[in-house]
């Protein structure tokens, strides 16, 4: 182990996937992490599902990225199943289906196999999410598909909930207690005998893991799938909750809630970010500094350039292959700035994950001070 | 990103305020900070008012305005919503005094004796007037905590702190007080204690004693500050009112607002500054100290001053100590809010999370900055909590 004083200090600016992963990265070879983050983003609000489409398959470093991926959701509790050479279809609220590489367990146990009877679960009062409707199209969608599957719609009333409007979350915080899970699945195991699978809206807990969704599909009586709803979603709190929790545990010093708005630079490097903190503005410095801000809030930091702020002058963001960020130029902007996630060039909707994946897993090895990737 | 530019319309509807909220988690039909904040803000800017016997009901935590993507200041909507509230009877009366803890404890501290036993016998006829029967009063100290009269003329040598004692220190546990003024002083600082009064924080909801609160302690601040004093808190709401509440409270006012945009910016919780200190080599830990287990409890107004966890990584860089952060939410106690009456099941039922987590843990001491944090968990399991620089303090004296 690295003496403390001697250890480098990695800033990761961005608590998406992309920074997430880089951050798990580099503070597992051996660097001192701080997170910054100024919420979820849009993660949370994400159904996590990861999709190969559009990502490089001989990239020398795929394999490792997705192998450090898997793990580190299989630690924070959040299990994933799939491989990303694979390709599954899964299904979704709004009735059709969607291919995938990996997805959370959940989502990928409600996978359409033939001749599958599947009853999609409703519960009377929740808004956003129509069984029948979702049944019907999701029938129609695997006829399309010739994927022989019986979707059948099932509304259920749980009496101890009034009769009155609630949302995802709402079921979400109530199913978070185990008896109140254990009550549902007792409503819902004489339904499922003819079924041989159940697919329901994801409610079942903001804070559940792995172990009490099978726990619960035990309870049941047959596999049960989850469907992303609309956001909240439920399944994007999972991740980015077990996920955050997990850095937290590593070590990771997180800080949540307040955006970074410049970045200090001297003699051609990165020496510190600047947080708009109340009162005061926080200062954390670093050696090296990873930039995972999304597209949403992409460069809406500044650059003080010895005491002067100056605007990003990128529009297409670009990395070399030390994942450092390029200028205009082909430059890199600095010898300590790294860039992952969505910010970079390549992204599209449907790569997001995958492309968040691979590269703050190389962002955070190279930051954490590997001079080459090792893949 | 400036928060002060950006406004309702900054709201995305994604609902991650709801996400994060105490009470929601625990009251199925409390309409959350989405709807309270920033969606029926729209109608009260239109003098239209609804959901106005739930703003009461939120507990101030900030949380919900932390989380949002497009930094929104929902709480600080709710939070206005609850001025306008009118209230009525017993409750009106509870409210008054439950804003005014300074008022409390000048009184209580005078009889000290007398008023705690009094609080300890009336406890069964509390219910009357609003107050939960199933919770103890902290007792009063029979001395407040005093200011020592700093002279400003033999300490220019020294770097000063002015101590903000907030109301548990000066009228509960001047103690406490003591030992922070020990810590700063063994660490070359002059202490003086400064002469203010409550920060304002619970009267929140009554906009006259908020603001004539924070002009008494601009003042009773103003001389020092502006000698270049830093102000320190050890507690976390105070320290949240001080680096960001005052600021918003003179938008007319040149002077005070000067003044309170001074006091924010040299604002520190004591831990915050330690770890500046210690990560500025002018601060020595002890090499060694007998092993114990420590359990930390984040409290959500610490949460809300984005400086981390000054007292959790302090503690942790002491060989010896195993430090949990225990992550368990918001304790539910939030001042006052646990000992009315009406709210005291919510604020159980919030804090079962973190009972859990340090029942769990079975840890030899919890430490926390907040003081009420302090009594919910003692309150709820069967652990004395300390607030960091006590276990500090025990640790440099050995």
């Amino acid at each position: 182990m690295k003496l403390d004083n001697l250890q480098r200090t990695v800033l990761v600016i961005g608590g998406g996937l992309a920074g997430i992963t880089a951050a798990a990265v580099a503070i597992k070879k051996g660097a001192k992490v701080t997170l910054a983050t100024s919420g979820p983003g849009t993660l949370a609000m994400s159904g996590g599902s990861i999709s190969s489409q559009g990502i490089d398959p001989k990239h020398p470093c795929l394999e490792k990225a997705m192998g450090f991926f898997t793990d580190m959701m299989a630690r924070a509790g959040c299990e994933y199943k799939g491989e990303f050479r694979d390709r599954q279809l899964v299904p979704n609220a709004l009735g059709s289906f969607q291919e995938v590489s990996m997805a959370p367990a959940s989502i990928w146990s409600g996978s359409p196999v033939k001749g599958n009877k599947v009853m999609v679960l409703g519960i009377r009062g929740l808004s956003g999410f129509n069984a029948n409707l979702t049944a019907e199209l999701l029938t129609e969608s695997a006829g399309r598909r010739n994927l022989p599957v019986e979707y059948t719609g099932r509304m259920i009333e749980v009496p101890w909930l009034q009769n009155r409007g609630f949302n995802t979350l709402d079921l979400a915080n109530h199913l978070e207690e185990q008896q109140n899970r254990d009550k549902l699945a007792e409503i819902i195991k004489p339904l499922i005998k003819d079924y041989s699978l159940l697919l329901m809206p994801a409610i079942l807990g903001q804070q559940i893991g792995s172990t009490e969704l099978a726990q619960f599909a035990e309870k049941v009586g047959c596999s049960v799938g989850e469907l992303n709803t609309v956001p909240p979603s439920v399944v994007g709190l999972r991740i980015s909750q077990s996920l955050l929790k997990y850095l937290q545990k590593a070590g990771v010093d997180i800080n949540f809630g307040y955006p970074v708005q410049s970045l200090q630079w001297q003699a051609g490097r990165c020496t510190a970010a600047i947080l708009d903190t109340p009162g005061r503005k926080r200062i954390i410095k670093a050696d090296h500094f990873i930039l995972a801000t999304g597209r949403i809030n992409k460069f809406d930091l500044v650059i003080n350039h010895e005491g002067k702020d100056t605007e990003w002058d990128l529009e297409e963001t670009v990395v070399n292959e030390q994942m450092q960020l390029l200028n205009q130029d082909k430059l890199p902007v600095a010898a300590n700035v790294y860039g992952a996630g969505s910010i970079l060039k390549g992204f599209d909707c449907r790569n997001g994950n995958a492309l968040a994946i691979l590269t703050g897993y190389q962002a955070g090895i190279i930051a954490a001070g590997g001079e080459t990737i090792e893949c | 990103m400036l928060k002060d530019k950006l406004n309702i319309d900054s709201c995305l509807k994604c609902s991650y305020c709801n996400t994060v909220c105490p009470v929601i988690k625990v009251r199925p039909d409390y309409p959350g900070p989405k709807k309270l904040g920033s969606d029926i803000e729209r109608f009260r800017r239109e003098g239209l008012n609804f959901g106005e016997d739930w703003v009461d009901y939120c507990l101030g935590c900030g949380q919900c305005s932390l989380i949002c993507p497009n930094q929104v200041g929902v709480s600080e909507y709710i939070a206005e919503a609850k001025t306008h509230q009118k209230k009525r009877g017993i409750k009106k009366i509870r409210d008054y005094v439950f804003a005014r803890p300074a008022l409390l404890g000048k009184m209580s501290t005078i009889t000290a004796p007398v008023s705690n036993t009094v609080f300890r016998v009336a406890s069964p006829l509390m219910p009357i007037g609003g107050i939960t029967s199933k919770r103890k009063f902290p007792a009063y100290a029979s001395k407040p905590l005093r200011g020592s009269a700093v002279d400003s003329y033999k300490t220019e040598q020294r770097k000063q702190i002015l101590l903000f004692p907030g109301c548990y220190i000066n009228y509960n546990d001047p103690e406490l007080g003591k030992t922070a003024m020990n810590i700063l002083e063994r660490s070359g600082y002059l202490v003086e204690v400064a002469r203010t009064g409550c920060c304002g924080l619970p009267a929140a909801a009554d906009k006259k004693e908020s603001l004539t609160d924070a002009e008494n302690n601009i003042l009773a601040m103003e001389d020092s500050v502006t000698r270049g004093s830093k102000v320190v808190t050890l507690c976390t709401s105070c320290g949240y009112t001080l680096k960001s509440k005052y600021v918003r409270l003179f938008p007319e006012d040149e002077k005070f607002g000067k003044l309170a945009d001074m006091i924010a910016t040299n604002t520190y919780d004591l831990g915050e500054l330690m770890l500046d200190l210690l990560e500025e080599g002018k601060l020595k830990l002890p090499i060694n100290t007998s092993p114990r287990k420590l359990v930390y409890h984040a409290p959500c107004h610490l949460k809300a001053q984005g400086i981390g966890k000054p007292w959790f990584k302090l503690l942790k860089s002491i060989p010896g100590l195993e430090v949990i952060d225990l992550d368990a939410g918001c304790c539910g106690m939030s001042g006052t809010y646990g000992f009315r009456q009406e709210k005291y099941d919510i604020s159980m039922k919030i804090g079962e999370n973190l009972f859990k987590a340090i029942n769990e843990n079975k840890p030899d001491q919890v430490v926390t900055e907040c003081a009420t944090c302090r009594m919910q968990i003692e309150h709820g399991t069967q652990y004395k909590a300390l607030h960091p620089a006590e276990v500090f303090a025990q640790i440099l004296s050995r």
